[in-house]
């Protein structure tokens, strides 16, 4: 599992608000960052071509409103931003799509868990995913990026807009449905 | 809360997501390729907007004058029609009775869009009698000319 990459490069920042490097740029951004917002984007989706999709809409879009990119945010928090708002966007839509209550949807993710063929790892990684599946998305999202991508708590604040003492209760709240639901299941 | 932690410690954190061979590789460079212009970011010229003619500029109050002129003929016309303050009959308009006093504007103009068949067949249906307006001759005559 590819972390997140540890630093915004300043320099990185600086040609992608050059217009004469920008393109450039944004292909380095690419690259440095599809893996662990690929990551990211699964987690929330369980499927890979559903993943693929909104990794690639996340990019365009960043690319889009490049312009809107202010220097004093980092670029991670940025695009971490626009891939969590991709896959929650997607999540609702499919639900609408299918005609799906969010207790539905939980079922139909851990249908897709167990469906899925890209996954390596032992039976409690699988159980793992299934539990985080019956969390509420918010708790999801806290969860995957703690304990997954190992996010600092300011930083999840900053990406999700919520307060640190608030993620740090979510993410108590998670970690006890994870339990239960292992007892329950065992 | 330590029982979570237990759990938690005998799973990998690593997520056991599986891509595609060189899935990374690939998705760079497609959607690198594939990134439409951004003119804004890439400081591509922009055409400049045709500059605005006194015209364009002046119109929307010239519509918006002729609108307001348009309502107040309207109203004026209505108050006019209400109040009965002046009146607009024909007979009191010197223009309409000076034209339908003359008799060439009246054929050309009122009737010339009558039919003579009607204008005969309506005399014959009140019981206006022929002979008594023309003498056969010229009644003959003027059939005639109608049949023609």
């Amino acid at each position: 599992m590819a972390k997140q990459p540890e630093l915004d490069d300043p320099r990185l920042i600086e040609r992608l608000r050059d217009p004469a490097t920008c393109r450039d740029a944004m292909a380095d951004v690419i690259k440095l960052y599809s893996e662990p917002l690929y990551h990211q984007i699964r987690r929330m989706v369980e499927n890979h071509d559903d993943a693929n999709d909104l990794l690639q809409n996340t990019f365009i879009k960043a690319w889009t409103s490049i312009e809107n990119f202010r220097g004093d945010a980092r670029l991670s928090t940025w695009l971490y931003k626009i891939a969590i708002n991709e896959s929650i966007t997607f999540l609702a839509r499919e639900r609408k799509r299918l005609n799906l209550s969010i207790d539905d949807q939980e079922s139909t993710l851990i249908n897709a868990i167990e469906a899925d063929e890209w996954i390596d790892g032992d039976e409690l990684v699988q159980q793992l995913r299934k539990a985080i599946a019956t969390l509420p998305e918010k708790q999801r999202l806290v969860f995957n990026m703690r304990y997954y991508d190992e996010m600092k708590y300011e930083q999840i604040s900053e990406i999700l807009g919520t307060s640190v003492g608030a993620l740090k209760a979510s993410y108590h709240l998670a970690v006890k449905k994870i339990e239960q639901f292992f007892e329950d299941n065992d | 809360m330590k029982q979570d932690n237990d759990i938690l410690s005998r799973i990998s954190h690593n997520d056991g997501l599986r891509v595609p061979e060189g899935y990374f590789e690939d998705f760079a460079s497609r959607v690198a390729a594939s990134l439409p212009v951004n003119e804004l970011a890439e400081g591509k010229a922009v055409v400049a907007p045709a500059p605005r003619t006194l015209w364009m500029r002046v119109r929307p109050y010239a519509y918006m004058a002729a609108m307001f002129a348009g309502i107040w003929c309207m109203l004026k016309m209505f108050n006019m029609m209400a109040t009965g303050d002046h009146d607009l009959s024909i007979d009191h308009n010197p223009v309409m009775v000076a034209a339908l006093s003359n008799s060439s504007f009246v054929n050309d103009y009122v009737y010339g869009d009558i039919d003579e068949c009607e204008i005969l067949d309506g005399m014959y249906d009140e019981g206006v009698d022929f002979p008594e307006m023309f003498d056969e001759a010229s009644a003959d005559s003027a059939i005639s000319t109608i049949d023609e």
